[in-house]
């Protein structure tokens, strides 16, 4: 049943992800192009001052960072997009009347759930990948065009050679970056999702204002807690630091740091299904 | 519980196979809203293979009572039971509901919809679906935002009606739609009714519904004012039900 969950909340995702991942990769072609024509006309201004007469150093200028700002602007506000569409597809589906549909399902709450967060973590993934392709396409451009490609792939050698050659020590700090980073998105969207339901169950009105408003109230409150809890793990990371060499502190202080997500994404997961089991608002 | 003190529950004639307990069961059934009392002590016992009416003025507690069975709201005293069950994701796999909305993303199309029927319910017979939307003339590949708000509602009355379920809640069906189509919507239910299976169907317009109800639940102000069998009732009164609801309720 989750699959099948899961397999309808994708579809309907698809019908604004789609859209928007091709947005990002026309503004990533455009970004490309832009910073390829750019490059590949710095130091052919005397020709082109001598043919048109005008100030071709200040164009280049103008239109190549001024297209590369506003590629970036594109893609930035794709991204996101994106976030609130998925959020505004997990109120439609259990807030709004979609929620008479899927509350009657047979599944369970903690199916509903896990299937919403396994939706919004894909397309999240999806976006973030073609942010980076999008990205790397408009770097991978203007660094072949200029001709420094080779000392490109070299800089980025020398890096991971570095990198491999504290492979002992920092490989574990990377793998644990990772999952720091997976636990924090993952406590961010249910955190989110707690504040959409439990905005839809407080109200008979208005439910939309009120899930949102529940977003600002409880970002600002969680962020308060989270910076707290954060300030006391640094602390105990100082101390620790003194204690042992090498990375073995930041390590320490990466797992407390995860612990305290996943602990608190646990919490917003319990709470969501508690309020979609027993607090149900529908109109 | 009726005016002689005993349990709300109505004739059954019951199958040798088919079980001893009621279709649904609720005792002492209550729902507080916040600053409202929706429902203040239900006692009912509704038997299997009949259509029940659930009649009440508006605000008198039938969408709650039907939300509570369809398990989208938990009451807050007192206890239901479907099919021997509490209400909950296995209630959900036998149990069809039509609520008074129409539910489905307006970007799918029709196709889609009896696809997502097909994959959940173990009981959607997709053939008498097809069949159902053939008869209606509603175009598989349409998407539901192209359709009329009517014909929305009739393709998810068709979705619910081709489930082999044990239980159908209908609330208000016939609610916001024109004569013919309120004729259509019966037809629909009488034709695809299962022997065995429960229908309750909840409705302030009873003159409508009355011929093909065998049993009445009237419903005022959260309790159950009175239940039984319409053709009992309409024998013993001489009067129609919807009569005896007029009489009933007049000082509601």
């Amino acid at each position: 049943m989750l699959l099948k969950l899961f397999k309808y909340d994708f579809k309907a995702s698809a019908r604004f992800g789609v859209p928007i991942l091709i947005a990002i990769a026309a503004a990533g072609l455009l970004g490309a192009v832009n910073t390829g024509v750019t490059v590949g006309n710095v130091g052919k201004e005397s020709t082109f001052e001598a043919v048109t007469n005008a100030p071709f150093g200040e164009m280049l200028i103008f239109f190549g960072m001024g297209g590369l700002l506003l590629v970036s602007l594109v893609l930035g506000i794709a991204a996101a997009v994106m976030a609130v569409m998925l959020l505004v597809q997990y109120y439609r589906s259990t807030v709004s009347d979609e929620a008479y549909l899927t509350f009657t399902l047979p599944v369970t709450p903690a199916q509903i759930l896990c299937a919403k967060l396994a939706n919004t973590l894909v397309w999240s993934l999806f976006t973030g990948i073609a942010l980076t392709a999008a990205g790397t396409a408009i770097l991978g451009t203007g660094v072949v065009t200029a001709g420094i490609g080779e000392d490109f792939v070299n800089t980025f050698a020398e890096l991971f050679a570095f990198l491999n050659s504290m492979a002992g020590q920092s490989g574990l700090t990377v793998v644990l970056l990772c999952i720091l980073g997976a636990a924090s998105m993952v406590s961010s969207y249910l955190m989110l999702f707690m504040a959409i339901t439990f905005g839809s169950v407080i109200v008979r009105k208005h439910k939309a204002l009120a899930s949102v408003a529940m977003i600002f109230v409880i970002h600002f409150v969680m962020s308060g807690i989270t910076a707290v809890m954060q300030v006391i793990l640094l602390g105990d990371f100082t101390i620790k630091s003194l204690m042992y060499d090498g990375l073995i502190a930041v390590n320490m202080f990466l797992i407390s740091c995860t612990i305290l997500y996943a602990a608190l994404a646990v919490v917003y997961f319990l709470v969501t299904k508690y309020m979609m089991e027993r607090k149900l608002n529908l109109d | 519980m009726n005016e002689n003190g005993e349990m709300n529950s109505m004739n059954n004639e019951t199958h040798p196979q088919t079980p001893s307990y009621p279709s649904v069961a609720c005792y002492g059934l209550m729902k507080q809203y916040p600053g409202t009392p929706a429902l203040t002590g239900i006692d009912l016992e509704l038997p299997r293979g009949q259509i029940i009416g659930l009649l009440g003025p508006n605000g008198s507690g039938k969408t709650t009572l039907v939300k509570i069975l369809a398990g989208l709201l938990r009451p807050s005293a007192g206890t239901v039971l479907i099919d021997g069950l509490e209400p909950g994701a296995d209630t959900k796999s036998f149990v069809s509901y039509l609520p008074e909305r129409t539910y489905f993303n307006p970007a799918m199309r029709v196709s889609e919809c009896v696809k997502m029927f097909e994959d959940f319910y173990e009981d959607f017979d997709v053939q008498r679906a097809f069949g159902m939307l053939a008869a209606l003339g509603v175009p598989y590949k349409a998407k539901m935002k192209t359709l009329s708000k009517g014909a929305r509602e009739k393709v998810q009355l068709v979705l619910v009606m081709a489930r082999r379920a044990k239980l159908y809640l209908l609330d208000e069906p016939i609610g916001g739609v024109d004569p013919a189509s309120r004729e259509y919507i019966l037809n629909t239910i009488i034709a695809n009714r299962d022997p065995a299976s429960t229908i309750l169907l909840s409705t302030h317009l009873i003159s409508d519904v009355e011929d093909i109800l065998d049993g009445f639940v009237f419903l005022g102000n959260g309790q159950v004012i009175a239940a039984g069998d319409a053709y009992e009732a309409r024998a013993r009164h001489g009067k129609s039900l919807d009569e005896l609801f007029r009489e009933v309720f007049r000082c509601y």
